[in-house]
């Protein structure tokens, strides 16, 4: 008689106290330890180890770790790209004498993380990604090998046997445009590497992931939604389970090929303005900023209809009679005015419940892995 | 009082609901996918509350469900079912109950099952009582109806 165990979601240890018994369910308090959204965090140049549970978000722009540091939350990161020069002896002693991380395969050295980055710009050309539109690519041959080796400068071996690490998944898109790398393959690759480290882990929904970062004093209850480089993720969660997951593969990474396509600069050097300070309640000062702003309206219009065409059409969702947050995580929801521009564009879609409220997350580039984190924790208490 | 309920579901989604829901209202627990394995459930945990929801269970799995009267004595049972006429569930002497099953009303489950177990005095019973067989035949069963008898429960 095999007993149904959590799914995906929050075991975290609450009270259920008798007292509560006629407050409504969001009204409950949860354990403060696991709101994590009151902690600072703490940006390390280099990953240290510090034992215990560990969040990692394996999103398609950028890796992210998450580990407790004290009353904080230290965060490592890592570009999720890579640079490949053919090998030779010289190059090699090069690459080492710099702190260049770098690793070998196929005839290969295949420079990975921020370091690509800079070896790209030295040589006027762009790096490649071992994921895409939130996928393992299966262009790239040695994709797999090179994520492992991303993630291996982030994740050292555990202290402990068998700790916890929770890792960010994508759910599956809405219409499939990756026609090859499935979302069952991607999880067992990365989950794989990560048991052959030593670790136990466990996926979790990338939208989740934003509910459990932030929304703790709403008992994990309300909307999560990431927008990162290569795809929105958006979770519809009651009380941490999450009710309805889905992902568009359209993200930042569009963005910016999209308005490249329009005004001949680089994406690259269009990302640059874009993350420089791009004002979404501003009017553009330019045609790169006008491009970039209807871009950005594309984008949110794309999320929000897709929400209305979702939710309406499920009968998965149980009565929700209080209304219910949206909370935003994700690189991409950054430029100011962006939570704005998300507020203006619900108010013209009919959702099948009320929000309460549409806010950004306090530190988009890492919501996702202190979600993921929030979860390990929860997973081994 | 320590609340305690065995809630029969199909569906990931929906069961993880209730049991969240419940949990969150101080219930222990325990959640099934299989409810042939219901029988030996049962007899096992003794549960005051059983919650099955019937969406995503075949006619059959449900009549196996209903030949369960036996070990079922002096428990509530409450069906998520999309109508009144859908949650009848036959069920020799066991009180049913039943709640909306979309959509979902949690809030309302809980409040329901809370009720089940602390106004009606007959889930109470298994408590007094030495554990039934689930021949329904036993002693402990003929025990069981006439003290709901004599309380008039029925
Ligand atoms: N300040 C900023 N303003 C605008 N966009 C930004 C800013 N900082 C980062 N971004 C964009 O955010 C995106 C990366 O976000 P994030 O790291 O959350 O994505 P990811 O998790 O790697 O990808 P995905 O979740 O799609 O798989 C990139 O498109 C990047 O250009
Ligand atoms: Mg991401």
């Amino acid at each position: 008689m095999a007993e149904v165990t959590g799914s995906n979601e929050f075991q975290g240890k609450e009270e259920s106290d008798s007292s509560q018994e006629n407050k409504p369910p969001f009204a409950e308090q949860t354990g403060t330890s696991l709101n994590i959204s009151q902690k600072s965090v703490e940006v390390q140049e280099k990953p240290e180890v510090f034992g215990g549970p560990i969040g990692l978000d394996v999103g398609t722009s950028n890796i992210v770790m998450a580990q407790n540091k004290g009353a904080k939350i230290g965060i490592a990161t890592q570009l999720n790209a890579f640079f490949a020069i053919p090998q030779s002896k010289f190059t090699g002693q090069i690459l080492s004498q710099n702190d260049i991380v770098f690793f070998e395969h196929n005839k290969q050295y295949y420079i990975i993380g921020d370091s690509a980055e800079n070896f790209a710009n030295m040589f006027n050309a762009n790096t490649r990604r071992p994921m895409e539109k939130g996928f393992l690519t299966l262009r790239e041959d040695s994709g797999v090998a090179i994520i492992q080796a991303i993630i291996k400068t982030l994740v050292q071996r555990p202290k402990k046997l068998g700790e916890i690490i929770c890792f960010t998944v994508p759910g599956e898109p809405l219409h499939e445009d990756h026609k090859f790398s499935s979302l069952d393959g991607h999880e067992s690759v990365i989950r794989m590497y990560l048991e052959s480290l030593g670790y136990t882990p466990i996926a979790i929904n990338e939208g989740l992931a934003v509910v459990m970062a932030e929304l703790g004093d709403e008992n994990f209850t309300g909307i999560g939604i990431s927008i990162g480089g290569g795809m929105c993720n958006i979770c519809l969660s009651y009380m941490s389970v999450p009710v309805i997951m889905y992902s568009i593969q359209k993200g930042g990474d569009d963005i910016d090929e999209s308005v490249s396509g329009e005004v001949e600069l680089s994406a690259t050097k269009i990302k640059g303005i874009k993350e420089g300070g791009l004002d979404l309640s501003a009017l553009p000062k330019n045609n790169v900023e006008l491009a970039l702003q209807i871009c950005y309206t594309d984008l949110i219009n794309h999320v929000v209809r897709s929400m209305e065409s979702v939710f309406s059409s499920s009968n998965k969702i149980p009565k929700i009679s209080q209304p219910v947050p949206i909370v935003i995580g994700g690189g991409a929801a950054s430029p100011k005015g962006f939570r704005e521009k998300f507020e203006n564009t619900l108010r013209s879609v009919r959702l099948p419940f009320e929000i309460s409220s549409v806010r950004v997350s306090k530190d988009p580039l890492y919501t996702t892995a202190k979600g993921a984190l929030a979860m390990a924790i929860s997973e081994s208490k | 009082m320590s609340l305690s309920a065995v809630i029969f579901s199909a569906d990931d989604i929906r069961g993880a609901l209730l049991r969240k829901t419940l949990e969150k209202n101080g219930f222990e627990v325990s959640l099934y996918k299989n409810i042939h394995a219901a029988g030996d459930i049962l007899k096992a945990k003794s549960p005051p509350l059983v919650i099955i929801d019937k969406e995503g269970y075949f006619p059959g799995e449900l009549e196996y469900f209903s030949s369960l009267s036996g070990p079922l004595a002096g428990t509530s049972v409450l069906v998520v079912a999309n109508s009144a006429q859908d949650a009848s569930i036959s069920l020799k002497g066991v009180p049913v109950e039943w709640c909306l099953s979309n959509p979902l009303d949690l809030p309302f489950i809980a409040s329901k099952a809370k009720e089940l177990l602390t106004v009606k005095p007959e889930s109470n019973l298994k408590a007094l009582l030495p554990a039934t067989d689930e021949s329904g035949s036993s002693e402990d069963e003929t025990l069981a109806k006439d003290l709901m008898g004599f309380l008039g429960l029925k």
